[in-house]
């Protein structure tokens, strides 16, 4: 299977507070891989560092078989930041303008947006169900509709990765269950490797095909998904008073 | 009404009017839109005490200004990286910086005879041939900069870390941005002043805000609004012999006051 992401012995911290530890982590094309731990684990750091938002103290990030920093080929990945409900409701834009927002760095700087663009846009929206809201303004739709936009604008590029940092804080369970949904209809059907930061381990356990446990700042397992052998590693990051119980959403 | 455009000050400043209505708003609703609304004041201060310098070297002072606010402007850019949790002190120390090299110039040229009223406040009677030619020129040139870069600075003013992460040189753009800003400042003062510049980026762009159904649609409006207040404004403050800048910023509150009513009035209906 192809290597897509390798993060090798990454360091990283803010002034004396290490963050991470020596992490080693291989993302495999087809993964669905869940990243779970406790708040300040570094997770969300983790994933901006393979996004080259954050640069590690030590150690490297290859993605696509590419040193990060010589890396170009953005179109490729697709990326649902924490909170991305949480901007400015009250700008003016609407669902069709935020997720042609992606083709932007395809399109080139000076050039316009042209019909096939558009068909890229509405192509997107149909795959999370939005198409019809592509004239309502953004901060007018629910906070479910609006991560479901979040989602088209990430899925616009046909990204071959997904990233997801924390994408069901602040959403309702039907639209958690219908997020899960979606997410499993792209990596199963649309062959998109998904990697998800989540604090919801109960439902991660369930959904996804790899796991990764952070812990005091290192990585404490990368697994296939086995709830005996998860549970026991969650028990020694979490502590004896943790109890799994499997959502069935 | 036609007589107006007989003279030739009129001329040039409704030419000048016409073209700062359309870069004010087009700039300041990116401005507003990231909470970046206070840099107009800051660089605008720094404008004048680039005028004042031109006054005291003898220096064409729009050119000064404009030498003035975009050092402030690139200045500005390198504080906000020194002081990344409080960006906006950024903008206090220029607009502060600004303030006091422009009341010491112009305590220093006060025995010279120039219309600081008029770069303070506007005045239509006072845009020169050459204030024309670099009010055209370079406006021209910024409006088609922005028309053309207008979907980067969309992206980034909605979500800057997913612009960058999506492959769009967000450094390069926000620092071309920047001095954009300035250049813009500089070219609204004749008409607008100094201490009202800020006013005609942000006021139009609220007004269209309120009713405004895409992003498109906002920056289209608050360009009709700035320029039904900019013509507006020169024309009423001719006859009314009133400061033009005044004028102009008093109309565009009174559409966006007036924007606001009609909103008001037909959610109740």
């Amino acid at each position: 299977m192809k290597k897509l992401v390798s993060v090798k012995d990454v360091c990283f911290g803010y002034e004396n507070e290490l963050v991470l530890k020596n992490v080693n982590l291989d993302i495999y094309e087809g993964d669905y891989l869940g990243i779970v731990g406790p708040n300040g684990s570094g997770k969300s750091t983790l994933i901006k560092i393979m996004l080259n938002i954050l640069k590690p103290s030590k150690g490297s990030i290859e993605m696509f078989g590419k040193n990060i920093d010589d890396f170009r080929d953005w179109g490729k990945i697709g990326y649902v930041r924490q909170k991305a409900t949480s901007f400015n409701t009250g700008f003016p834009a609407t669902v069709e303008e935020i997720v042609a927002a992606n083709l932007f760095s395809r399109i080139g700087i000076f050039k316009p947006i042209t019909r096939s663009h558009r068909e890229m846009v509405y192509k997107a929206l149909e795959i999370v169900e939005m198409e019809k809201f592509n004239r309502k303004l953004i901060g007018n739709l629910s906070g479910g509709q609006q991560q479901k936009v979040f989602i088209a604008r990430a899925l616009v590029n046909s990204p071959e990765i997904l990233f997801l940092d924390e994408p069901t804080v602040g959403i309702d369970l039907d639209s958690q269950r219908e997020f899960y949904g979606l997410m499993e209809k792209l990596n199963k059907e649309m062959h998109i490797t998904i990697v998800m930061v989540s604090h919801d381990i109960g439902v991660i356990t369930e959904k996804v095909n790899r796991f990764a446990c952070m812990g005091d700042s290192r990585l404490i397992c990368h697994t296939n998904n086995s709830h005996l052998e998860i549970t026991d590693i969650l028990k020694e990051v979490y502590g004896d008073k943790m109890n799994l119980l499997i959502h069935r959403h | 009404m036609l007589e107006l455009l007989q003279y030739g000050f009129m001329q040039r400043a409704l030419m000048a009017g016409i073209i700062i209505g359309i870069l004010c708003p087009l700039i300041g609703i990116f401005l507003v839109l990231r909470r970046m609304s206070l840099i107009g004041d800051s660089l605008s201060h720094v404008a004048l005490s680039g005028v004042a310098a031109g006054i005291v070297s003898g220096v064409y002072p729009l050119a000064m200004a404009l030498v003035f606010s975009v050092l402030a402007a690139l200045g500005i850019e390198q504080l906000r990286k020194k002081y990344e949790e409080y960006a906006e002190l950024a903008i206090a120390i220029i607009l502060s910086a600004g303030i006091g090299i422009a009341v010491v110039l112009i305590s220093y040229a006060k025995s010279i005879n120039v219309d600081l009223f008029g770069y303070l406040f506007g005045n239509i009677l006072t845009v020169r041939s050459s204030d024309m030619r670099l009010i055209t020129g370079l406006g021209i040139l910024i409006i088609m900069f922005v028309k053309l870069l207008y979907k980067e600075l969309f992206y980034i003013a909605f979500d800057e870390e997913g612009a960058r992460i999506a492959g769009i040189p967000v450094k390069r753009i926000n620092l071309f941005f920047i001095v954009i800003i300035a250049m813009t400042i500089t070219l609204s003062m004749r008409i607008v002043g100094v201490l009202l510049v800020s006013s005609l980026m942000v006021i139009p762009v609220a007004a269209s805000l309120q009713v405004a159904k895409s992003f498109k649609q906002a920056a289209l409006l608050s360009v009709v609004i700035a320029e039904l207040s900019v013509v507006s404004g020169i024309i009423i403050s001719y006859y009314m012999e009133l400061a033009s800048g005044g004028t102009i910023v008093l109309l565009s509150v009174i559409i966006l006051l007036l924007v606001i009513g009609f909103k008001g009035v037909m959610q109740k209906t």
